[in-house]
């Protein structure tokens, strides 16, 4: 029983380091696409070193617009409209890399670029070092409180996954329940101070983690139904003649569906913690408008409107990373022989 | 102001689509309660199909916040 333990949280950690290793590259390509935003960064950043370190990433086009807001946020909420190329004026909260920008003028570019990346790389440390220490101390006969915890979650995982596919689910949990505690721990901090979720942006991390996910089901079904069973079941499983002659338009059909799963996948992960991080700080930017406009000092602290928002927070990001690692459970278990095109499950 | 129309249509449309979205969630999750107390030893499987179902319904409003988050460079 320990050795199996073991292996399942060797393989979780492997499984991080590719997800990591897979936000990285479509954060570097996405490094490589934007190579003419680059300079509106560049020019950003400057604008941001002329207001010597008060306001540090302010976006221009939100100063253009609303140049009064400036000064309401200026001590404790700075709306750095951050959010790339999804809406300049979208206010976001600030983040570490935001302050270190501002102590670090020269390396501002590559962290205001990189942040994604580099935030999905310290919650995957974070887990890593949690399951390494934990690895050492694992026992069967007198188990810590820790261990308990974490087999409680991961047990959890498994009987969800179990309802779904059945019982071969042992093989998927590795990937799925990693999947799950990455994206639980990358929504979790955007609702951190000074922490930001990597998860509310589509070209870094959570394309990356769709991308991911199709690979591994593609994977999946190719080895569990073979090259002749995989085409078999895109051509929609035709059994009589009727069906064959359907099936040359079923098979774009089914291929369109596949390319859109991981999409929609994608999607719904970023809007919903995009919006949600958008919300908590537009409550923020509220509360220190209001103290603001009442005392017209910039040293009293806003009201913390976002407080009950952040209980949402809370709900809303367990729910997509649940939400998430099960419609990728359930895409695998599409692909499985055993339950026949899971009418159980439905499409 | 020189206002754009799309600054009346983007919140017009999220709002529509929240409304949509509202009302098959609330069918949905009707129907998902009514199950869990008909049957409640099946809770659990009851519970991940709704919650699958609820994200497809769910899906759609997101789409529209996108599309609004990207029209919204256009205003």
């Amino acid at each position: 029983m320990p050795e199996m333990s073991r292996n399942k949280l060797a393989t979780f950690a492997l499984v991080f380091g590719a997800l990591f290793f897979a936000a990285g590259i479509a954060g570097a390509q996405h490094d490589g696409h934007g190579h003419d935003q680059g300079t509106a960064h560049t020019e950003q950043v400057q604008d941001a070193d002329g207001h010597a370190g008060q306001n540090q990433a302010e976006d221009h086009a939100e100063e253009a617009l609303a140049g009064h807001q400036h000064d309401m946020d200026a001590h404790e909420a700075h709306g750095d409209g951050h959010g790339e190329e999804h809406g300049g004026s979208m206010p976001h909260l600030p983040n570490l890399l935001v302050f270190m920008a501002g102590w670090f003028p020269d390396a501002a570019h590559f962290l205001h670029e990189w942040t994604n990346p580099i935030y999905a790389f310290i919650v995957v440390i974070l887990v890593s070092i949690f399951f390494i220490n934990l690895r050492s101390s694992l026992s069967a006969r007198k188990p810590s409180r820790t261990q308990m915890a974490t087999e409680l979650v991961l047990g959890g995982l498994y009987g969800l996954f179990q309802q779904i596919i059945g019982p071969t689910a042992r093989r998927y949990t590795p990937y799925l329940g990693s999947l799950f505690l990455f994206i639980l721990l990358n929504n979790l901090f955007g609702l951190v101070p000074l922490g930001h979720a990597a998860t509310s942006a589509f070209n870094t991390t959570t394309f990356a983690l769709g991308a991911l996910t199709f690979f591994v089901v593609q994977g999946i079904a190719l080895k569990e139904n073979g090259i002749g069973g995989y085409l078999h079941h895109m051509a929609g499983s035709p059994k009589t003649g009727m069906d064959w002659g359907f099936s040359i338009l079923l098979f774009p059909l089914h291929l369109l569906g596949e390319l859109i799963k991981p999409i929609s996948l994608a999607l719904r992960l970023f809007g919903n913690i995009f919006g949600e991080d958008t919300l908590v700080a537009t409550m923020v930017l509220l509360g220190a408008g209001i103290t603001y406009g009442l005392t017209g000092s910039d040293f009293v602290p806003g009201i913390p409107l976002q407080f009950p928002f952040y209980f949402l927070g809370l709900l809303s990001s367990t729910i997509q990373a649940l939400v998430f690692t099960l419609l990728a459970t359930v895409y695998i278990a599409l692909w499985l022989p055993h339950g026949d095109h899971g009418e159980e499950h439905g499409h | 102001m020189d206002g754009n129309i799309l600054g009346l249509a983007l919140p017009i449309g999220l709002g529509m689509a929240a409304i949509g979205s509202g009302l098959g969630l609330g069918k949905a999750i009707e129907g998902g309660m009514n199950a869990m107390g008909r049957q409640p030893e099946a809770i659990g499987q009851i519970q991940t199909a709704m919650i699958i179902g609820c994200a497809f319904i769910e899906a759609l409003t997101i789409y529209a916040l996108i599309a609004t988050i990207l029209l919204m460079g256009n205003l």
